[in-house]
C-alpha cells in the first residue's frame, strides 16, 4: 500500500541513511528538489523508494539539517506564518526564533558544517541563520581572540600592522 | 548577483570553489571531515560570514585587522556594496522645507506592504515662530535640518533628528554668528555622522565660510561631550561658497564648495585637519555638479550633468603613472535620457544625488524618479514632480528595524 506522503531516502557520506518527507525537503533544498526532478521519470512506474547520495554531508550534519528541516518547512509542524519570523515586534518571541537560536548554540565545527551543508544543499534560510551565527561568534572578540577561535594566522608585519591600525583608528 | 539582492527568497548562488591544497591539508590532518577547507579559508563563504557583522562602522574596520586576506575581502568594492545593502535600506524620502517639509514611504520591492504614503512633518518651535526649517541631508538614521529666518538669511541653530526614536538635539551655533564675516550664518551648513550607526552618539560637523575673506571654517560637536571642538580654518578661492553636497569615506567627510571653479573641502574627522582639493574641470554652461562615492572602494568622486541629462563622471583615485597621487580621472558619461527613455526636450532635471548611496532624483514630466547609479536600476516614486525645491534626501534604515516603523505610526512625526 503506498504511503500519503512520499518519502525519500538521503544517504550520508558515511553511509548512513534517513527518512523525509519529499514534499518538505524539495521545498526547502534546491540542490534536492534538482536531484528528485532528474530522478522523477525512472521513477514514475516503480515503487521502489528513491534513496539520494549526499556525499558532502555526514550523518551528523544531515541528522541536524533534516531536524531544522522539519521543523522549518514541515506545514503541519510550523506555526502562522514561517517565513515572517524575523518581522516580529520585539518581544513578540516566535516559537522558531527559539529553535533557530539552540539550534546555532553548538561549536564552531559543528556550525562550521552546517554553513558548507547549507550552502551544498542550497537551503537559503539555514545558510542565511549559519553565516549568521559564525559571524555572531565574531561580536564582542578582540582581533587576537578571533584569530585564536578560527585558527587564523597574523601574516602582517609590524609595520602593517601599524599601517592597517592608523587607517582605521576612527573606528575604535 | 548576490543572495540578497534577489528578493524574499532568492537562491544562493551557485559556486565552484577553488581549493588552495596546503589548506585541503592542514584540514584532513586535524579533523576528519568531508570538507576539505573550513569556511573561513574560502573566500565566497568567508564574504557570506563578515557580511553578516553586525552594522557597526567599526565591524569592517576590525575585521580588516584580522589577516591581509580578511582585509582584502572587506576592503573590496562590491562587498562593501553589499554590506550597506545588506544592512541599511531606504525607507523613504524627506523632501521640501519649512511647512511644507515632508516624509514619504518609498515601496520597496522586497517589502511590498509598506505603506506608500506621505506624511507632514511638522517641527514646531514656538519662540522661534519666525523661522523655518531648512533639510540639510540625512545619514545613520538621522535627519538635519537648520532653523533659518523667513526673512533675512540667518540660521540660529542646527536640529539632529533620528525620526524613528524621536530623539532630537538642538544645536545652538550663535557662538559662530557674525553678521559681517559671515552673514550670520546664512551660508552654514550641517552634517551629521554616526560613529556607533543609528544609535548612541554622533558627530555635528558645521562648516561656513567667510565671502569676502577668502577662508572656510569647520567646527565638530560630539553628542557625547556635549561640546564643540575647535574651528579649525582653511584658505579657499575668493567667492567660494560652501554647498549642501557632502560625502562620508571612510572618515573623511568631503563638501563642495562652489565658486568660479569647483573645489572640494576636505574634513579629516580623525586629525581634524581640513585641506581644499581643487575639482576636475567643469565647463561653465553645466546642469548641476554633485559628489558621489562612485570610485574605487566607494571613494569621492564627482558628477557633472549637461544638458538632455548627461552625466560625466570624475574619479578622484591613483592613476597608474602618476606616483601613489590621487587626481581628477575621466569614468565616463552616463546617459540618463536613455535610461529613462527621455525624449529630447522633454522636461527634466536632476534634482539631487544622495552621495554616500549614489542615488540621484530626476524630475521629469512624466514623474520624478530615483535612480541607483550604482545598479543604473530607478524607480517612479512620484506620478507627478512634487518637489520643486531641490531639497530631497533619502533616509535609509536598518533592516531589522523595517518592523518596529510599521507597527508605530510615522503619520504623526512632529518635534515640538
Amino acid at each position: 500500500m503506498a504511503s500519503e506522503k512520499k518519502v525519500v531516502f538521503l544517504r550520508s557520506s558515511d553511509g548512513e541513511a534517513f527518512e523525509v518527507s519529499e514534499e518538505v525537503i524539495s521545498a526547502a533544498s534546491v540542490t534536492i528538489k534538482g536531484m528528485i526532478d532528474e530522478e522523477s521519470p525512472s521513477r514514475a512506474d516503480t515503487a521502489a523508494t528513491t534513496t539520494l547520495a549526499i556525499p558532502n554531508v555526514t550523518a551528523a550534519t544531515l541528522s541536524r539539517v533534516l531536524h531544522y528541516v522539519n521543523k522549518h518547512f514541515d506545514a503541519a509542524a510550523v506555526v502562522g506564518r514561517p517565513d515572517d519570523y524575523i518581522f516580529c515586534a520585539p518581544g513578540d518571541e516566535h516559537p522558531l526564533a527559539r529553535f533557530d537560536d539552540d539550534f546555532v548554540d553548538v561549536d564552531n565545527d559543528t556550525l562550521i558544517d552546517l554553513v558548507h551543508a547549507a550552502e551544498y544543499l542550497h537551503i537559503k534560510k539555514l545558510f542565511d541563520l549559519t553565516c549568521k551565527a559564525v559571524a555572531d561568534k565574531l561580536k564582542g572578540r578582540t582581533i587576537d581572540q578571533i584569530r585564536e577561535t578560527f585558527g587564523i594566522v597574523n601574516d602582517y608585519t609590524v609595520e602593517e600592522e601599524v599601517e592597517v591600525y592608523r587607517e582605521n583608528s576612527w573606528a575604535f | 548577483m548576490s543572495m540578497d539582492d534577489q528578493g524574499l527568497l532568492p537562491e544562493i548562488p551557485r559556486r565552484r570553489v577553488g581549493l588552495r591544497p596546503s589548506q585541503a591539508t592542514r584540514r584532513q590532518l586535524t579533523r576528519p571531515s568531508p570538507w576539505p577547507a573550513s569556511p573561513m579559508d574560502l573566500d565566497d563563504l568567508l564574504s557570506e560570514i563578515l557580511l553578516r557583522l553586525p552594522p557597526l562602522p567599526s565591524s569592517l574596520p576590525l575585521a580588516s585587522l584580522v589577516c591581509s586576506r580578511w582585509r582584502r575581502l572587506v576592503t573590496d568594492p562590491s562587498f562593501i556594496r553589499r554590506f550597506r545593502a545588506h544592512h541599511w535600506r531606504p525607507l523613504g524620502v524627506f523632501f521640501g522645507g519649512g511647512e511644507d517639509l515632508s516624509f514619504s514611504f518609498i515601496s520597496d520591492p522586497r517589502y511590498p506592504t509598506t505603506p506608500p504614503e506621505r506624511f507632514s512633518v511638522r517641527v514646531l518651535r514656538n519662540v522661534f515662530e519666525r523661522y523655518t526649517w531648512e533639510l540639510h541631508g540625512c545619514r545613520h538614521g538621522r535627519v538635519v535640518l537648520a532653523h533659518r529666518g523667513r526673512t533675512g538669511h540667518v540660521v540660529c541653530q542646527f536640529l539632529v533628528w533620528n525620526p524613528l526614536t524621536g530623539e532630537a538635539h538642538f544645536l545652538d551655533i550663535s557662538q559662530f554668528l557674525d553678521p559681517v564675516r559671515n552673514q550670520n550664518g546664512s551660508y552654514m551648513k550641517g552634517a551629521v555622522i554616526g560613529a556607533s550607526g543609528d544609535k548612541g552618539p554622533f558627530k555635528f560637523i558645521l562648516a561656513w565660510n567667510e565671502l569676502h575673506h577668502n577662508i572656510a571654517h569647520v567646527c565638530v560637536y560630539s553628542s557625547e561631550t556635549g561640546v564643540w571642538g575647535d574651528v579649525v580654518s582653511t584658505a579657499v578661492k575668493p567667492l567660494s561658497s560652501v554647498g549642501y553636497g557632502n560625502v562620508l569615506v571612510d572618515n573623511t567627510l568631503y563638501w563642495i564648495l562652489f565658486g568660479h571653479q569647483v573645489h572640494i573641502l576636505q574634513v579629516d574627522l580623525g586629525s581634524q585637519n581640513v585641506a581644499v582639493i581643487e575639482g576636475p574641470p567643469v565647463e561653465e554652461d553645466h546642469w548641476g555638479i554633485f559628489l558621489c562615492t562612485l570610485a574605487k572602494n566607494g571613494g569621492l568622486s564627482l558628477i557633472v550633468m549637461s544638458a538632455n541629462l548627461k552625466a560625466q563622471l570624475w574619479l578622484w583615485e591613483t592613476s597608474p603613472d602618476s606616483d601613489g597621487v590621487d587626481r581628477w580621472m575621466h569614468g565616463g558619461t552616463i546617459e540618463l535620457d536613455k535610461l529613462l527613455s527621455l525624449r529630447s526636450g522633454e522636461y527634466q532635471q536632476v534634482l539631487w544625488l544622495a552621495g554616500d548611496d549614489n542615488v540621484m532624483f530626476v524630475s521629469t514630466n512624466r514623474g520624478l524618479f530615483m535612480v541607483d547609479l550604482e545598479s543604473m536600476q530607478f524607480q517612479k516614486i512620484f506620478e507627478t514632480s512634487i518637489v520643486t525645491s531641490q531639497c530631497i534626501h533619502p533616509f535609509k534604515n536598518r533592516y531589522a528595524q523595517g518592523t518596529a516603523l510599521a507597527n508605530c505610526s510615522l503619520g504623526s512625526i512632529s518635534i515640538s
